[in-house]
């Protein structure tokens, strides 16, 4: 078996284990939708109020809504057995978690990009720049289940998971929610996103160079 | 030299000499210190007594930084030699690393307070600072939650490792983040070239904190390694216990 087709085998397995509880993603969005309809309920309907918090509201649901899915990212593998089965896998650890991570981001993080446009009218966004949302959308949420795999892989065995996962995986994701906040209110305010779109990008590439290692090694330490 | 100091009982040994010259090292540095902050050095010129939280909040805010990279280093320690010294370590430099940093959010606040007319400003230090304790909290929570120590300890490993990777990536966004939201509030940010008056009381009280740091984590090592030891002791008798039946029935009798 050649490295590809048995990161392809990675890939199709999750994606119909996923495909199969396709439930935990339905719940997944819906938490999205109804942390952003609690927005107006709060603050009340008036549109232009809306209109401007509506981008760091759509990056703060995004971000909340990803943290639950994340404990489940590995758990599944290790109620079993599965862990030891990724590392016996004759492919490089660190790959075959990078292949996880993609099929977790068509899973938990293409839905929530493509349910973005629909929050923000709802939020009173106009759609102009809406394409340049979704693409940061779509990159920051694959940054933040990078580290959400590391995360995951961190607390396997603990006794408390949760929680656990969020006071990890949120002050590391500042950077993502500052540049996706910022280029998401640029690119609707009809003003140059690039410059920020690119930090983003950076921010995430970095997080692909770090995160992919330090979750094989943990998953390591979680099958001693 | 970090293989000579492997043996625990030669590192305890060490540390027992170290510790006495930390603590006498500490007290010469912070009542002069305290005296030149208090006493000796000029009020400011705009911020009045004010300026003088700097000879607290900036020694803290200095150590809460170098202590998290500091654990860092012993992570690494302890993921690529296997050191458990380095782990205990970074353990306990955790409680004091965050204690600092919540000194110097306090302390920030506290001098915000008369300079910002409020407790509490989005200014990009303290934003960064506060995300470093949450990066403490994080740590301490993990190594604590599992039932086997190892497994905290190095899960606890690999996050410092992350986190230090990030903290340049976080103090940079947050800086870039608050040039973009920049509100009308006092920038006290870099200024003109600080007054050696004013020098001396800060090197005087960084030193203090430093020496301080060092006192507090061998002590708290030397408590973290007794209790491994009390524990491992315990395990060793519970297996020899449960190992020869007559102990077992006698041990239960007594309890009776």
């Amino acid at each position: 078996m050649t490295l590809l087709s048995i990161q392809m085998a990675v890939l199709r397995r999750d994606l119909m284990l996923g495909w199969r509880g396709l439930a935990d993603t339905v719940a997944g969005l819906s938490f999205f939708v109804m942390i952003i309809a609690l927005v107006p309920l709060a603050i009340g309907p008036e549109q232009a109020q809306l209109t401007l918090i509506a981008p760091a509201m759509l990056w703060i649901a995004a971000l909340l809504a990803t943290l639950p899915q994340m404990e489940r990212l590995f758990a599944r593998d290790e109620a079993e057995g599965g862990i030891d089965h990724l590392i016996m896998i004759p492919a490089p650890l660190a790959l075959t978690v990078l292949t996880k991570a993609i099929a977790a981001w068509l899973l938990i993080g293409l839905p929530l990009t493509l349910t973005a446009p629909f929050l923000g009218m709802m939020l009173a966004l106009p759609l102009t720049g809406m394409g340049m949302v979704m693409v940061a959308l779509g990159m920051g949420s694959f940054g933040l289940l990078l580290l959400g795999m590391t995360a995951s892989s961190l607390v396997l065995g603990a006794r408390r998971s949760g929680v656990l996962i969020a006071i990890l995986v949120l002050p590391l994701a500042m950077p993502i929610l500052i540049f996706g906040t910022a280029s998401s209110v640029a690119a609707i305010n009809g003003e140059d996103a690039s410059a920020t779109m690119r930090f983003l990008l950076a921010i995430v590439l970095i997080y692909l160079a770090v995160t992919p290692w330090a979750t094989a090694t943990s998953l390591r330490h979680a099958a001693e | 030299m970090f293989d000579y100091l492997a043996n625990p009982a030669r590192f305890q040994r060490i540390a027992s000499v170290i510790r006495p010259i930390a603590w006498l090292a500490f007290i010469a540095t912070i009542l002069p210190g305290l005296y030149y902050a208090f006493f000796n050095s000029p009020a400011d010129y705009q911020q009045g007594e004010t300026v003088r939280i700097m000879y607290v909040h900036v020694p803290s805010a200095w150590m809460a930084l170098m202590a998290y990279v500091l654990m860092a280093v012993m992570a690494l320690f302890y993921l690529v030699w296997k050191h458990p010294l380095a782990d205990v370590a970074a353990r306990s430099m955790a409680l004091p690393g965050a204690g600092f940093a919540l000194i110097t959010l306090i302390t920030g606040s506290l001098w915000g307070a008369p300079m910002w007319g409020t407790w509490w400003v989005w200014d990009a230090r303290l934003t960064s600072m506060l995300i470093l304790l949450f990066l403490y909290i994080g740590y301490m929570v993990l190594v604590d939650s599992f039932d086997r120590e190892d497994r905290g300890s190095k899960a606890g490993a690999v996050l410092l490792l992350v986190g230090v990777i990030n903290i340049p990536i976080i103090k940079f966004s947050v800086d870039w983040w608050n040039t973009l939201h920049q509100g009308a509030s006092v920038i006290r940010a870099g200024g003109p070239a600080i007054d050696q008056s004013m020098l001396i009381p800060l090197l005087l009280m960084a030193a203090a904190a430093k020496f301080w740091f060092i006192g507090i984590t061998l002590v708290r090592m030397r408590a973290l390694l007794g209790h491994r030891r009390l524990m491992a002791r315990r395990h060793q008798m519970m297996a020899k216990s449960t190992s020869s039946p007559q102990a077992k029935t006698a041990g239960a009798n007594a309890h009776d």
